[in-house]
């Protein structure tokens, strides 16, 4: 087999999971699998920048990272604005996440701020070990851990405090609706 | 060490796992597959130019 081959073998096999990464961080279908599809052409043009046998899924991670941020900067304010993006999500895609507590799981998770947000991602889902997510976030061991630990303590309140109020659909759903009117 | 199942910590992990994984189990749409086949086309077109 080429190297090229094997490159574009070890990509496929990483790009389930970089969607789900891409997925988790942005919380929309159609966003996420534009970043998938960004990630994929850059990293196919830096081929030669990757040493076969090294860390695949990694390397993706990196850049489907940095061009997250990268447009995020361009933007402005757009992505970063996460009441409305809260707002959109629940609007337009609400049917994405199968059970009603995957969907409050990704409310609370949306309400974290990013870098704490990719930190438990990576390390709670991705299946990174600490140090090779901070070697993807570009940030020491311990600010990954202290990230993490924060990201847990403040999902743990979220839901705890949504928790209460579980048992009426009104007081989930009025917030949210009047959220989408004011905005 | 195994967190118990109604330890908070471990309900979060295992609601972000499954999250994540509901995902993942799409497996690869097709219009990624038709892009790393249309990237690797125009590179073998490249090489091929290259070898004239």
């Amino acid at each position: 087999m080429s190297e090229n081959q094997e490159f574009k073998r070890e990509m496929l096999a990483a790009l389930p999971s970089l969607r789900a990464f891409a997925m988790s961080l942005i919380g929309r279908h159609d966003r996420a699998d534009d970043l998938v599809q960004d990630t994929i052409m850059k990293a196919w043009a830096k081929q030669d920048h990757f040493e076969m046998g090294t860390n695949m899924k990694a390397w993706l991670f990196t850049i489907l990272r940095n061009e997250l941020y990268s447009q995020m900067r361009k933007r402005g304010r757009e992505i970063q604005d996460s009441d409305g993006h809260f707002t959109e999500t629940l609007a337009h895609h609400p049917e994405q996440y199968g059970s009603l507590d995957l969907q409050d799981f990704r409310r609370a998770l949306d309400q974290l701020p990013p870098d704490q947000r990719e930190a438990i991602i990576l390390v709670g889902a991705s299946g990174f070990s600490y140090e090779e997510a901070a070697t993807i976030c570009g940030c020491a061991l311990g600010t990954i851990k202290s990230r993490v630990n924060r990201a847990r303590q403040r999902l743990q309140e979220i839901l705890q405090i949504k928790g209460e109020n579980d048992y009426g659909p009104d007081e989930t759903s009025a917030p949210i609706t009047s959220r989408a009117f004011v905005s | 060490m195994r967190p118990k199942s109604d330890d908070p910590n471990a309900q979060i992990a295992a609601k972000l796992k499954a999250l994540y994984l509901s995902v993942q189990e799409e497996g690869i749409p097709a219009r990624f597959l038709d892009l790393l086949e249309k990237l690797e086309a125009v590179e073998q077109r490249s090489v091929l130019d290259g070898k004239e």
